[in-house]
C-alpha cells in the first residue's frame, strides 16, 4: 500500500519534468523525443501498477505531509487509476504516431520544438485532473491541459487554425470562469474545497444552494464535456489541428469532463437531484450530436459530431444514478477514449493516402490500401456498437441499466440510444463507402504511409480489440468502481481517515 | 455594520465586474472578449475574498493572535487564479495579434463550415456527390438499377452512368481505367 502510495505523484511529475527538459533540449530533436517517449511509457506503466494497487482500496497521498482538509491530496481510487491508464496508453501511441509523422515529414522548423513540451504538459493536466482529491487542484489540472491544449490546436498559426482556435479559446475560458466563481461560492457555503470534505459538507448546507452549486459545476464540466446545448464548439474546433492533436482531444479532454461530472454527481451531491434534467440532455446530445453527423460531407467533421452524440451516451448511464448504469458508463468511457481517438488517427492516415477528408474527394481506398481499410473498419464498427466489438458490449450494458432503471424517461433513453446508435451506423457507413468504395473522382496520390504511423494506429485498434476479449474482467473492475462510487462513505474514509475529522 | 461595509463595497464591485465582463465577452473583436475576461477573473478573485469571510491580519503564526488573523487559504487559491488569468490573458493577446496580422481583425468569425452545409440543406442539395450514380438525369431508379453493375467480379462501379440505357456496361473497362488497379 505504502510502496504504491509512492507511485501515485509520479503521472503528474514525470511528464511535468520531461516538458522541462524537452523545452531545454530544443536544439537537440533525438533527445526531445527519446525523452518524450520515456516519460509518457513510465506514465503508461505507472497508471497500471496504480490499476492494480487502487483495487484494494484508494491510495492517497497527502502532498508535502500535510493531511487532507489542510494539504492537497492526490486520490487514485478505481475510477481514476482505470482513466489514467487508459489515458496515458491513448497518450503514448498518439505521440509515437505524431513522431512517425514528424520524421516522415522531416521537418525541423519551430513548432516541433515546442510540440514535445506542450504535449507532456497536456499529459500531466490530465493526470492532475483524474488524480486530484481537491477541487481547487482540479480547478488547476484543468486550466493546465486547457493551456496546452490552445497551444496545440493553433500549432503553427494558420489562418484556420487561428479561427477555429479563437473560438474554442472563448468557450473554454467561460467554462473556466463558471468552474472558477462556483469554487469560490462552494468555499463561502463550505470552508473548504477538499472533495472528500465536502462530501460531508455539503449535503448539510441549503438545499437551493446546493442546486446553484450542482448546476454550476455541471455547467462548467458540461461545457468541456460538450453536452447538447453547450456543444457547438467542438465541430468547429478540432478538425482543423493536426491529425494527432485532434485525436488527443477527442479521446482525452471530453472524458476529463465526463469523469469530473461522475464525480459531481457520485461524491458532492449524491442525492441524483438533476438526473431527469440529464436524462434529456443526454436525449438531446445524443440526437442532436447524430443528426449533425449524418450531414456533414467532411469525414473530420462527421467524427467530431459523432464524438459529441456518443458523450449523451455516457451521461445517460450517469444520469441513471444506478451501479449497473455507472459501471456501464466507466466501460463506455474506456471503449471511446480507444475508439474515437483511433479513429482520428486513421483518418489522418486516410488524408495522407487520399488527400483530403473530403467525402467527396476520396474514393477507392479499400483496393489503394487494404490494411487502411481494416484498421478503418474495425474501430468503426465498434463505435456504431456491431457485436461482438467493445461498442456493443457497452451499449449493451447502458440498455440494460436503462430498462433496469424502468422509469418511462429512461425508457425513452433506451429509445433514443438504439436509433443514435443506428444512425452512427448510416454515417459510419456513408463515411466507408465514399472514402473506401467508391470509385476515387481523382486520381490518389501515389504515397505509402510510413510503417512509424502505421504501428501506433494498429496498437490503438488492437486495444480496441482487446477490450472485448478483456471485457468480462474488466466489466468486474468497472462494477466495482461503480460500487465504491456508490458509497461516498469509502472515499471520505480513505482521505480523511477513520471517523473522518470535520 | 462597519464590519461588514468593506464586504458590502466587495460585493457591489464584484457585481459590476461580472456584468460589465459578461457584456464584454459577448463581443466579436477577440481584444474585449479577452478584457471581459479579465474582468470576470477579477470578480470571481474578488468573491474568493468575500468567500473568505471577515478580514483580518497577517495569517503568520507568532505574530497574529489566531482570532485577528484571516484566512489565507483563499487568498493562496486567488494567487493561484491570478497566475493563470495572466498566463491566459497572454496566449489570447499573442492569437488576437495573430489573428490581426492573418485578416486584419481579431473577429471571433462563425463556423464557416457550418454554414455551407445549413446553405446545401436550405437549397436541398445533397452534401455529397456521388460519382457513380447519375442523379442529374431524371431516369428512374429502375432504368438506373441496368446500368450500375454488381460489384462482384469487377473492380468498381462505373465512373460514369452508361447513356445508352439498360444492357451491361463493357466488362473490363473498370480494370483498365483503374488507377489503383496495380497498386498492392
Amino acid at each position: 500500500m505504502t510502496s504504491y502510495a509512492n507511485l501515485v505523484p509520479l503521472p503528474v511529475m514525470v511528464p511535468l519534468v520531461g516538458a522541462g527538459l524537452t523545452l531545454a533540449l530544443w536544439k537537440f530533436p533525438r533527445a526531445q523525443r527519446l525523452l518524450s517517449v520515456a516519460a509518457l511509457t513510465v506514465m503508461t506503466v505507472v497508471g497500471v501498477l496504480l490499476l492494480i494497487g487502487a483495487d484494494a482500496g484508494a491510495i492517497v497521498v497527502h502532498i508535502g505531509g500535510w493531511h487532507a482538509p489542510l494539504g492537497i491530496d492526490l486520490v487514485a481510487d478505481r475510477l481514476s487509476a482505470l482513466m489514467l491508464t487508459v489515458s496515458s496508453f491513448v497518450l503514448l501511441c498518439v505521440f509515437l504516431y505524431s513522431l512517425g509523422q514528424e520524421i516522415a515529414d522531416e521537418r525541423a522548423e519551430a513548432p516541433i520544438s515546442i510540440y514535445h513540451p506542450t504535449y507532456l504538459v497536456l499529459a500531466a493536466g490530465v493526470s492532475i485532473a483524474f488524480l486530484s482529491g481537491d477541487l481547487f487542484n482540479v480547478y488547476v489540472g484543468f486550466e493546465v491541459l486547457l493551456a496546452a491544449s490552445y497551444v496545440l490546436l493553433t500549432l503553427g498559426g494558420t489562418s484556420e487554425r487561428i479561427r477555429a482556435g479563437s473560438i474554442y479559446v472563448v468557450v473554454s475560458l467561460l467554462s473556466s470562469i463558471i468552474f472558477l466563481t462556483a469554487l469560490a461560492l462552494i468555499y463561502a457555503a463550505t470552508g473548504t474545497v477538499n472533495i472528500a470534505q465536502l462530501a460531508q459538507r455539503l449535503p448539510e448546507i441549503d438545499p437551493t444552494m446546493q442546486l446553484v452549486l450542482q448546476l454550476m459545476l455541471l455547467l462548467a464540466f458540461g461545457i468541456k464535456a460538450a453536452i447538447f446545448p453547450v456543444s457547438a464548439w467542438l465541430p468547429d474546433s478540432y478538425p482543423t489541428a493536426p491529425a494527432p492533436v485532434t485525436a488527443v482531444f477527442a479521446g482525452l479532454l471530453t472524458k476529463v469532463g465526463v469523469y469530473a461530472i461522475i464525480r459531481t454527481q457520485t461524491l458532492l451531491f449524491p442525492g441524483g437531484r438533476l438526473d431527469d434534467v440529464l436524462l434529456v440532455l443526454a436525449l438531446a446530445t445524443m440526437v442532436v450530436g447524430i443528426l449533425g453527423a449524418v450531414a456533414q460531407d467532411d469525414i473530420k467533421r462527421l467524427l467530431s459530431f459523432t464524438l459529441v452524440s456518443h458523450i449523451g451516451f455516457m451521461i445517460f448511464g450517469i444520469a441513471l444514478g444506478s451501479q449497473i448504469g455507472m459501471s456501464a458508463t466507466i466501460f463506455y468511457v474506456v471503449h471511446h477514449i480507444t475508439v474515437q481517438t483511433t479513429l482520428f488517427l486513421v483518418v489522418g492516415l486516410v488524408e495522407r493516402r487520399g488527400g483530403s477528408t473530403s467525402l467527396d474527394a476520396l474514393g477507392g481506398l479499400a483496393k489503394a490500401s487494404p490494411g487502411l481499410a481494416v484498421l478503418f473498419f474495425v474501430p468503426a464498427m465498434s463505435l456504431s456498437g456491431i457485436p461482438p466489438l467493445s461498442g456493443f458490449l457497452v451499449k449493451v450494458g447502458l440498455l440494460q441499466a436503462g430498462v433496469q432503471d424502468g422509469g418511462s424517461l429512461a425508457y425513452i433513453l433506451v429509445v433514443g440510444s438504439v436509433v443514435t446508435s443506428l444512425l452512427t451506423l448510416y454515417a459510419i457507413v456513408k463515411a466507408w463507402n465514399k472514402a473506401f468504395w467508391q470509385t476515387p473522382p481523382a486520381d490518389l496520390p501515389d504515397v505509402r504511409l510510413p510503417r512509424s504511423m502505421v504501428i501506433p494506429t494498429g496498437a490503438l485498434v488492437a486495444f480496441g480489440l482487446l477490450l472485448t476479449f478483456v471485457a468480462g474482467p474488466l466489466f468486474a473492475y468497472t462494477s466495482r468502481a461503480a460500487k465504491s462510487l456508490e458509497t461516498p462513505a469509502v472515499y471520505i474514509q480513505s482521505v480523511l481517515g477513520a471517523g473522518g475529522e470535520r | 455594520m462597519i464590519e461588514t461595509a468593506p464586504a458590502a463595497v466587495l460585493i457591489v464591485a464584484i457585481g459590476a465586474f461580472f456584468v460589465s465582463g459578461v457584456y464584454l465577452l459577448l463581443e466579436r473583436s477577440l481584444t474585449r472578449v479577452l478584457i471581459g475576461f479579465i474582468l470576470l477573473g477579477n470578480g470571481a478573485n474578488l468573491l474568493f475574498l468575500v468567500a473568505s469571510g471577515r478580514a483580518g491580519r497577517a495569517p503568520i503564526v507568532g505574530e497574529t493572535p489566531e482570532s485577528e488573523m484571516s484566512d489565507p487559504l483563499p487568498q493562496a487559491m486567488v494567487l493561484t487564479a491570478i497566475v493563470i488569468t495572466l498566463g491566459i490573458s497572454a496566449f489570447v493577446l499573442a492569437m488576437a495579434y495573430r489573428s490581426w496580422q492573418l485578416n486584419g481583425h481579431d473577429e471571433v468569425q462563425d463556423d464557416l463550415e457550418d454554414r455551407r452545409i445549413a446553405r446545401l440543406a436550405a437549397q436541398n442539395v445533397p452534401v455529397t456527390h456521388d460519382t457513380d450514380v447519375d442523379d442529374t438525369s431524371q431516369t428512374s431508379l429502375d432504368d438506373q438499377a441496368a446500368d450500375v453493375r454488381d460489384e462482384t467480379g469487377d473492380d468498381g462501379p462505373a465512373t460514369h452512368p452508361a447513356p445508352d440505357g439498360p444492357g451491361d456496361h463493357p466488362d473490363g473497362a473498370g480494370s483498365s481505367d483503374d488507377p489503383q488497379g496495380a497498386r498492392p
